[in-house]
């Protein structure tokens, strides 16, 4: 059996979209290409810095309507042009100072993120691996161990989940 | 959930005691005496444990039973453990916006074909 917490602590996404590799790349390493895509809905984003290299930062703010802006910013780790771009995702302040999540201490302070690129036909097939960063508290790891074995308990068991914790 | 019953429910599950006792509940109801079994402790502090569990609203306690037996509460445990839902969603959500924009952004012209768009 996998190890249940590092499995269900990585998320993963892949999205074809039929165009180029470098229109793509384009628009992830422009600022004003990320400004018109990334972000939650709902909120117009405003690019405070970018820095498209290893160690750079992409700072910006989330402007949403009748509502307090909030700010994130990336800091990149890792960029091979047109193959891949790894970086740690988080809120901050206006400062781009990293910063809890406005809204919920649940949020990992950091997510680590990777994203591959590769393009076969003129289409461009982006791959995203994120997982949360850093040291876990005891606390956080608790819940996130608990997760899958919590998911079965709404099925109607928790027989997993006792099996789970009693080899904790 | 609010930030104040998260801190709350990290304070619950920072001593070892409090998390064998949500685990043993894991398996089903306990009462408190059942709850205090496999701990060298009096039961005014496993009373007291418990306390501090409740207050977190991971547990809830019967109140028919003379013996008010606790049982496990798993949604704030869920919505604590669960960061990737809203992760996924942002990623869906900009993933379209990112295929809108690549769609309305101009294509270059390809070189020798005959579908070369020239605008």
């Amino acid at each position: 059996m996998p190890a249940p917490a590092d499995h269900n602590a990585v998320f993963e996404i892949t999205r074809r979209f039929p165009r180029p590799l470098a229109a793509v790349w384009k628009a992830w390493s422009e600022a004003d290409a990320l400004a018109r895509w990334w972000g939650p809905k709902g909120c117009s984003i405003g690019v405070k810095r970018l820095e498209f290299r290893p160690g750079g930062f992409f700072h910006y703010e989330m402007a949403f309507a009748g509502a307090p802006s909030m700010w994130g910013r990336f800091n990149y780790r890792e960029i091979v042009a047109a193959e891949r771009i790894v970086w740690l995702n988080s809120f901050s302040n206006e400062r781009c100072g990293i910063a809890r999540a406005p809204f919920s201490d649940a949020c990992p302070l950091e997510i680590l993120n990777s994203v591959v690129f590769t393009e076969h036909g003129g289409e461009t097939t982006v791959a995203l691996r994120a997982e949360p960063f850093g040291e876990v508290d005891a606390e956080r790891r608790y819940f996130i161990d608990l997760r899958p074995s919590l998911e079965q308990g709404y099925g109607g068991t928790f027989d997993q989940l006792g099996d789970h914790l009693r080899r904790d | 959930m609010r930030t104040q019953q998260l801190d709350l429910a990290f304070a619950a599950l920072a001593d070892p005691t409090r998390r064998a006792m949500l685990a043993r509940l894991a398996a089903g109801e306990a009462t408190v005496t059942e709850l205090g079994e496999p701990f060298d402790m009096t039961q005014p502090s496993v009373s007291k444990h418990l306390k501090v569990i409740e207050r977190a609203g991971l547990i809830s306690r019967g109140r028919a039973a003379q013996t008010r037996p606790c049982r496990l509460e798993t949604a704030p445990l869920k919505e604590i453990a669960d960061w990737m839902a809203p992760y996924r969603q942002l990623w869906d959500e900009s993933f379209d916006r990112l295929d809108a924009y690549l769609q309305a952004s101009p294509r270059p012209p390809k070189k020798g074909k005959k579908n070369a768009r020239t605008r």
